[in-house]
């Protein structure tokens, strides 16, 4: 507080404090302020710092916090810097000697965290049932608590808040729903930079789903029976393109199939190919047209096999089939195309008719009307063409509506879905706790790092806030002779090593992190085998690249390829920094021997190459001695075998493996045998 | 009058030992398979859990910690019973589906066989359906799906067993069953086609014997042991079922197996039975079948049709204990079966608020 009014109490409470006083007999004491005092006692005790801390704090005030055992950020100077949040009050023990010697301790051991795992706290939380969602939420945010199940025993329906785990996955159910129906829309759910309006309760968003869910089933059931009636006409309409082929076929070639007929007139043994024509005469002499039936209609093209089989041995093999099959109907959305073929059957009698009717329906066949008489079939597609024409229009609109309505959340289903998640898992999380006796408050207990406790009590204090409980949650830390999970802090440098680690083993609580050290150790060893200095380069700048960009790849990592070399980028980039390195001690570019640092002073040995003849002295085909930039020449006198006193120099390669390795016929044997000492 | 069969040929120990080493290059990954599914039964606590529920929405939930996993979760609430055994037939039909995918030549021949009883069943249902004159679809729907063929809906057309065999059956794995009683052309009744069904499953049954006992082995002897049982519980349920029928002892006498536990002694006195006491006289003689008829008796409601479940059930389990044999996957069929029996069974208790009655499904492990 600028100018706080101090009254006259107060330098006996600071006394009391500096005298040792606990600090719940602090609370006790009102505020100054006056309009602070109508405040509860928790609430005073934050205002009260507050205002120590706002008063410039003088060395006097800054050891009265200390004795309160108000340990954080008093050493702060600039008050300006310090906002609300940073205030907590964390009540020490008192600061004995023992209890400062162990804070010590734990620092030291702090200091050597990366090398241990974070030290685990047993703590017990008492949340009011009002503010238990919103702590929940505050404290997944920080993933800080690992949570015990408290109700192992109890199967998965009598857990408490099983009601809310039920109505999430409803709602997940239903955004399912509409994902799918978007896919067959064609349309992406996105996320628009539009921030989605969030609804203030998942009650809210239940019912909103629930609604959407109702319009859009009662409306896709008209439109799938619109497109079904749609789907039957155009069927219709090619049924009767092909049997007036079909009729066209048999007038022009002749074709002769014989049809024989039950009244046994003069039909008989006729060719099919007048049949159209006999046909129309039969109308125009109006003799009944039924003496040679025919059924035509549409099948699903993989039952026409069997469906001509059962046909022939139903009618005795008297009939005659022709089918063929339909070219997919384009520009038909919204619906599943089976491959359909197209049939017309002609029989005699009326039993055989019977008997049709009922094969047709048994494989699924639709069966159409067909005239008898060309003038008919040329009727009957006008018609059917008329109602397709007026059906399209229906179908065009109601695909508009629909369209539109499914564009009105398309931009929020994700978010919808991401909320839901969260909150069927903080609802996981609850059915985790017990409730206290009063069943007022929940119980949680778990684990929590030491180092995370700061974070976790200021979740708490926001999850309080922002639900408006009246109660603080009361946060405890309990001990217990279990043994604490194993929590090694990694930043996403060292996450990609700490995975490889924990693939092989996690180590026990306290035991020590071997992903330190394989942080080098693995890229290291990895440039031994690898060791070329192009292929070095480029895996550097590969992963150099993915970390450039790593905000913008994020996205892409959610595709199991990219995401498994998107999470190990640290990875590969130190793996391509040592493999350089390597590829420098073996002179290795691209695999070709690199001579960048003068050529090699070794002669290959081949009885060609002129550099191994220029020795004197030399027999360079036996001998073993083939380096040649040296300064043998002087330091020795071959004709008199005699060393001149100069010092031998031997001029070996300034680093790593000398190219001229490369040339030589043991090669391999002798850079493996480097490589593996190595 | 029927041949007896020649005496299994399991106790070949060289057809054994062989089996032995070379069973797994075949069909080592199936059975691994289907003994990883039979870990997934549901266990004695499963079941108590289950009983507990007080709607089929706690019941869902219990069944997501299950093996059956989120099978239900795209069905919007309230569920019905009927959805819950559709789709735990559905996984069932999918195990199985993947299994005879990966089966080798004569395993899948194995399991053809036991696709054969489902379209024996769907034949039947389709034909009294149709005598019913009930919807041909409607028919098709209620079809178990491992026992459907393409030309199953043509059945409704038929109205004589000859028909039926010319049109239909002759195509079908189910002919050579069907050969012998499809004959006749009079219209289907009630009684024929029952004697249809019994005379089918019988050529069925006795067929699918001579088989596993040509596989020898293992297999023959838990399959035997098993297949034994399923022709003596025919045998009984057909006398039983039959007391006072028109159906002539002759008749009655050529419905039963020419295998089985009770071939030929108990068949025969089973064949001249009168009376229920005489079927209890019939069979009394026979160790494992002594207790069917006394615990009838005094345990009213425990019914023959449970007593002999639950001892399939137990023949079933110990198929499990040898390995090596194709017995495995009949028995994880009839055991995920009657899994999927008590789950409808308890959900129909549960659904109907009959709790009092819900232990009465057969438990398995």
């Amino acid at each position: 507080h600028p100018s706080p009014p101090w009254d006259e109490s107060w330098p006996q409470t600071w006394s009391a404090c500096l005298a040792g006083v606990n600090l719940v007999s602090c609370e006790a004491l009102t505020c100054p302020v006056a309009s602070h005092s109508r405040n509860s006692a928790s609430l005073c005790r934050s205002r009260l710092c507050f205002q120590f801390l706002g008063y410039n704090p003088g060395s006097e005030k800054i050891e009265v916090l200390r004795r309160l055992g108000y340990r954080r950020r008093i050493a702060r100077k600039n008050s300006d810097e310090l906002s609300p949040d940073h205030h907590s009050l964390l009540p020490l023990t008192q600061a004995t000697p023992r209890a400062r010697k162990a804070e010590k301790q734990a620092k030291k051991v702090n200091n050597m965290s990366q090398f241990r795992s974070e030290e685990m706290l047993y703590v017990q939380m008492f949340i009011q049932n009002d503010a238990a969602h919103d702590t929940l939420h505050e404290l997944g945010a920080i993933g800080a608590i690992q949570f015990k199940d408290l109700n192992k025993d109890k199967s998965a329906f009598q857990k408490m808040f099983v009601q809310d785990v039920r109505k999430c996955e409803d709602m997940l159910r239903i955004i399912r729903y509409l994902k799918s129906e978007m896919e067959s829309e064609k349309m992406m759910s996105r996320t628009s930079g539009v921030p989605v309006p969030k609804l203030s309760s998942l009650n809210e968003l239940h019912d909103r789903l629930q609604e959407l869910e109702k319009e859009m089933k009662e409306h896709s059931t008209s439109y799938k029976q619109l497109l079904a009636q749609r789907k039957e006409l155009s069927e219709h309409l090619q049924v009767l393109r092909n049997a007036s082929k079909w009729f066209g076929q048999a007038n022009r070639s002749g074709v002769s199939f014989t049809a024989p007929t039950a009244g046994g007139d003069e039909d008989v043994g006729r060719g099919a190919g007048e049949m159209s024509a006999l046909l129309e005469e039969g109308e125009q002499s109006r003799r009944p047209p039924s003496m040679l039936g025919h059924i035509a209609g549409c099948i699903p093209t993989h039952n026409v096999k069997d469906f001509a089989v059962t046909l022939f041995r139903a009618t005795r093999g008297n009939m005659h089939l022709k089918h063929e099959e339909l070219e997919e109907v384009k520009g038909m959305s919204g619906e599943e195309n089976e491959l359909k073929s197209v049939f017309i059957v002609y029989f005699s009698g009326e039993r055989s008719r019977q008997k049709i009717d009922k094969i047709c329906e048994a494989f699924a066949a639709t069966k159409y009307s067909l005239p008898d008489t060309a003038a008919g079939q040329e009727r009957t597609v006008q018609e059917v063409n008329e109602r397709m024409k007026d059906l399209e229009i229906v179908v065009a609109r109601t695909e508009t509506y629909r369209r539109q309505k499914l564009s009105s959340v398309v931009e929020m289903v994700e978010e919808w879905e991401e909320q839901v998640e969260r909150e069927k898992g903080v609802c996981h999380t609850l059915n985790k706790f017990n409730y206290d006796v009063s069943m007022k408050a929940l119980i949680a207990e778990g684990w929590c790092a030491e180092s995370a406790m700061d974070d976790v009590r200021r979740a708490l204090r926001a999850g309080t806030l922002k639900s408006g409980a009246t109660v603080q949650t009361v946060l405890n830390v309990l001990k217990t002779r279990e043994a604490p999970p194993t929590y090694f802090k990694s930043s996403k440098v060292t996450a990609g090593f700490q995975a490889i680690v924990d693939a092989y083993g996690m180590a026990r609580y306290q035991e020590f992190n071997p992903a330190v050290f394989t942080f080098i150790t693995f890229p290291f060893l990895f440039g031994v085998m690898f060791g070329d200095i192009g292929h070095g380069i480029m895996m550097t700048m590969a992963g150099g690249l993915i970390i450039l960009f790593e905000k913008q790849l994020k996205a892409a990592a959610a595709n199991d390829m990219f995401g498994t070399i998107y999470d190990g980028r640290y990875n590969i980039f130190m793996m391509g920094l040592f493999a350089t390195y390597a590829g420098f001690i073996y002179n290795e570019l691209f695999s070709v021997p690199l001579e960048a640092l003068g050529s090699t002073m070794w002669c290959s040995g081949e009885m060609d190459d002129p550099s191994c003849l220029n020795i004197p002295g030399i027999n360079a085909s036996t001998s073993l001695q083939k380096w040649i930039r040296t300064n043998i020449n002087e330091a020795y006198d071959f004709k008199t075998q005699q060393s001149t006193g100069v010092e031998v120099s031997w001029d070996i390669y300034p680093m790593g493996q000398d190219p001229g390795w490369s040339h030589t016929a043991n090669k391999l044997n002798s850079a493996n045998s480097f490589k593996m000492k190595f | 009058s029927p041949v007896p069969l020649p005496p299994p040929q399991s106790s070949c120990w060289r057809r054994k030992r062989a089996e032995m080493i070379t069973f797994n290059l075949d069909d080592g990954f199936t059975e691994a398979v289907v003994r990883g599914y039979r870990s997934g039964i549901l266990s004695q606590g499963d079941y108590s859990n289950l009983g507990q529920c007080d709607g089929l929405e706690d019941m869902r939930m219990h069944l997501a910690v299950t093996d059956y996993g989120n099978f239900l979760q795209n069905e919007p609430s309230p569920l019905q019973t009927m959805t819950i055994s559709e789709k735990c037939t559905e996984k069932l039909v999918e195990e199985f589906n993947y299994i005879r995918c990966n089966a080798s030549a004569e395993l899948a021949k194995f399991l053809d066989y036991i696709t054969y009883g489902y379209m024996i069943d769907n034949v039947i249902l389709l034909l009294t359906g149709t005598l019913h004159e009930r919807d041909t679809s409607e028919l098709l729907e209620k079809c178990h799906p491992l026992g459907k063929f393409q030309s199953l809906a043509t059945l409704a057309i038929t109205t004589s067993p000859k028909d039926a065999y010319k049109l239909v059956l002759v195509d079908t794995p189910l002919a050579v069953y069907a050969q012998k009683c499809f004959t006749e052309s009079q219209d289907f009744t009630e009684l024929n086609i029952e004697v249809i069904r019994n005379t089918l499953y019988k050529a069925y049954l006795e067929d699918f014997y001579a088989y596993t006992q040509k596989l020898g082995g293992a297999t023959a002897d838990v399959m035997g042991e098993i297949l034994r049982f399923e022709a003596d519980r025919r045998a009984i349920n057909i006398t039983i079922n039959s007391l006072d029928t028109e159906l002539t002892k002759e008749g009655r006498g050529e419905l039963y197996c020419n295998f089985g536990d009770l071939y030929p002694e108990g068949v025969m006195r089973l064949e001249r039975a009168d009376t229920q006491d005489a079927v209890r006289q019939a069979v009394e003689s026979f160790g494992q079948y002594r207790e069917l008829f006394q615990e009838d008796q005094f345990n009213r409601d425990k019914s023959l049709e449970d007593w002999f479940f639950e001892y399939e059930v137990k023949l079933n389990k110990l198929a499990f204990e040898q390995q090596f044999q194709y017995g495995v996957f009949y028995a994880y069929m009839k055991l995920k079966e009657q899994e999927v029996r008590n789950i409808v069974w308890i959900a129909e208790c549960i659904s109907q608020d009959q709790k009092s009655r819900i232990n009465q499904y057969i438990p398995i492990f």
